[in-house]
């Protein structure tokens, strides 16, 4: 059965791979998870590449001539979404990305350093402005503070004002740090835009789009930044994309999602979730991470009595 | 131009996998002993395999190298930590695999050792290159002495002036280590290489790869094939 699964994935990026003409990596995370790219994508990109070049008999210190990374994810961490970035263009002389359907966060960011962008119609980005978690549990992202607060419209006393809401509900270590997470995402984007003829125009759509605003989904083909050509793909493409999202998650999560459970959360609560990851080629198989949480607690809250890691479930088919 | 180094029985691997949040400090009287064991008519390859953050063994195990005058090589494999880093920018030259990485030098992170403050009830280690850049702008957006005072009041209780200084001062005890231990080798470029990993790059998890730190002056090289056959020969030893 599982054997079945593998072969249909295989298959799918084998058509894709004919039609593109250049090996296909997957890059495929959990879109309901808020853990997504992280170390062990990073780490599994490693291993994959390395297999690649053998495979593909290019000596360790050349570059592959092309490669289309198809990405299905919600996000995860910029700074893993910049190194991937990095390791591949050490490694890899062009780099495409194949939006399956989203990629969002850290994976519109990967989408943005990359050389090209294939989507269809309903292929979205979103934004990816640095944000820090205020005590309360909600998200702030920067740029929408730092506009009012740099504003020349603002006045002294409100500027105080907001500075002092912002010390109280967040502090300043977290602000600072998003000021220069801003600041370490714009010079990564200047890099690979450096060669642009229209570099200004470039920095300035990407500024604009994924960097003035918080949370905001865009269609790829509403998409347009000098220096970055966008293809959207037909619907041959757009059909194998969706056969090969539904096949990455049943071979990711092969049994019945059971999300939360809960009896009278003052007595008792079982919580289960779960979050997978599939890194891959036909060449190199599937590298696959599953991590499944279980959380029990009886009495009252917040008291937990037991937390089971049920997996992980880390495998190469 | 590459230097001619093949890895040969001079060798000495310094190996260890673990993640960010758990990492025991490097065993560096361990290390020195191996060290004295080897040959020292030759350059010492040291093969760093190691995700550490323990910048003050790299710190401890260069130092003895440069003052028994020991000259040596680092070979990078894979992703490694800002123990690595440390470790190559004393090194006569660095030979790694294009999937191989220097870390960030960054004080925010824990190993790092800067000072700790208190924030909401979390414990934060202070970064000179976050808070200084954004006392500056604020400083300019709010335009009068005045208003900047009022300000300073409110960062007194969150971020106090004592810890911002105390930063500032271990921020540049790091930067003068890494320029003296550089300077043999890199002369004038070693406080920008400094600022590279302690600035530029951003975070601890942020890595450069060889063609960021060719640009920046590092001696550095890709291995070649014939460097992994050899290594991967060494290694099974």
């Amino acid at each position: 059965m599982e054997e079945l699964k593998i072969n249909k994935i295989k298959n799918l990026l084998g058509e894709l791979q004919t039609h593109f003409n250049a090996p296909i990596l997957i890059l495929f995370t959990d879109p309901q998870s808020t853990i997504g790219i992280d170390y062990t994508v990073e780490a599994i990109f490693r291993k994959q590449l390395e297999g690649l070049k053998a495979k593909l008999r290019v000596p360790i210190n050349k570059k592959i001539p092309k490669i289309i990374v198809a990405v299905s994810s919600s996000g995860g961490k910029i700074s893993c979404a910049i190194n991937i970035t990095k390791l591949i263009n050490e490694n890899v002389e062009t780099f495409e990305v194949l939006i399956l359907d989203i990629a969002l966060e850290a994976a519109s960011l990967f989408a943005i350093l990359s050389d090209q962008i294939y989507g269809d119609i309903n292929s979205k980005l979103s934004s990816f402005s640095p944000f820090a978690i205020k005590i309360d549990g909600k998200l702030y992202c920067f740029p929408s503070v730092e506009n009012e607060l740099f504003s020349l419209q603002t006045d002294t006393d409100n500027k105080l004002y907001i500075l002092d809401r912002l010390y109280r509900g967040i502090g300043p270590t977290l602000i600072s740090q998003a000021f220069r997470d801003k600041r370490v995402i714009l010079d990564i984007i200047k890099k690979r835009y450096c060669s642009s003829v229209e570099f200004g125009a470039s920095i300035a759509a990407i500024e604009g789009l994924f960097l003035a605003r918080p949370n905001c989904l865009y269609d790829l083909t509403n998409i347009k930044i000098p220096g970055l050509d966008i293809v959207i793909t037909d619907t041959k493409i757009h059909e194998i994309s969706l056969g090969l999202i539904k096949s990455l998650k049943e071979f990711s999560l092969p049994y019945n999602e059971t999300s939360f459970f809960l009896e009278n959360p003052n007595e008792r609560l079982l919580c289960f979730s779960k979050n997978y990851i599939v890194v891959g080629s036909k060449e190199n198989g599937l590298h696959c991470y599953r991590g499944d949480v279980t959380v029990t607690s009886f009495g009252k809250m917040p008291e937990t009595k037991s937390i089971q890691h049920s997996l992980p479930y880390n495998c190469v088919f | 131009m590459k230097e001619t180094s093949k890895i040969d029985t001079n060798f000495l691997i310094i190996r260890n996998y673990r993640d960010y949040s758990s990492q025991p400090p490097i065993d560096v009287s361990y290390l020195l002993g191996e060290i004295n064991k080897k040959n020292h008519d030759r350059p010492l390859n040291i093969i760093l395999d190691s995700f550490s953050f323990d910048i003050d063994a790299a710190f401890k195990i260069a130092e003895y190298l440069k003052n028994n005058e020991i000259k040596y090589y680092t070979w990078l494999l894979s992703a490694t930590g800002s123990f690595s880093t440390i470790l190559s920018l004393g090194a006569d030259h660095i030979f790694m695999t294009p999937y191989a990485s220097l870390a960030a030098i960054d004080a925010s992170f824990y190993m790092h050792k800067f000072p700790v403050v208190n924030e909401l009830g979390i414990l934060h280690n202070l970064n000179p290159c976050e808070f200084t850049p954004w006392l500056k702008i604020v400083k300019e957006s709010l335009g009068t002495d005045e208003a900047y005072l009022k300000f300073q009041d409110m960062n007194e209780h969150f971020l106090p002036e004592q810890a911002r200084l105390s930063a500032i001062d271990c921020y540049r005890t790091i930067k003068q280590e890494i320029v003296e231990l550089a300077y043999e080798k890199y002369l004038g470029q070693s406080a920008s290489i400094a600022d590279f990993f302690m600035e530029s790059l951003g975070k601890f998890d942020i890595s450069a790869y060889f063609s960021e730190l060719k640009s920046i002056g590092l001696a550095v090289s890709l291995i070649t094939e014939e460097d992994l056959k050899m290594m991967k020969l060494t290694e099974g030893d």
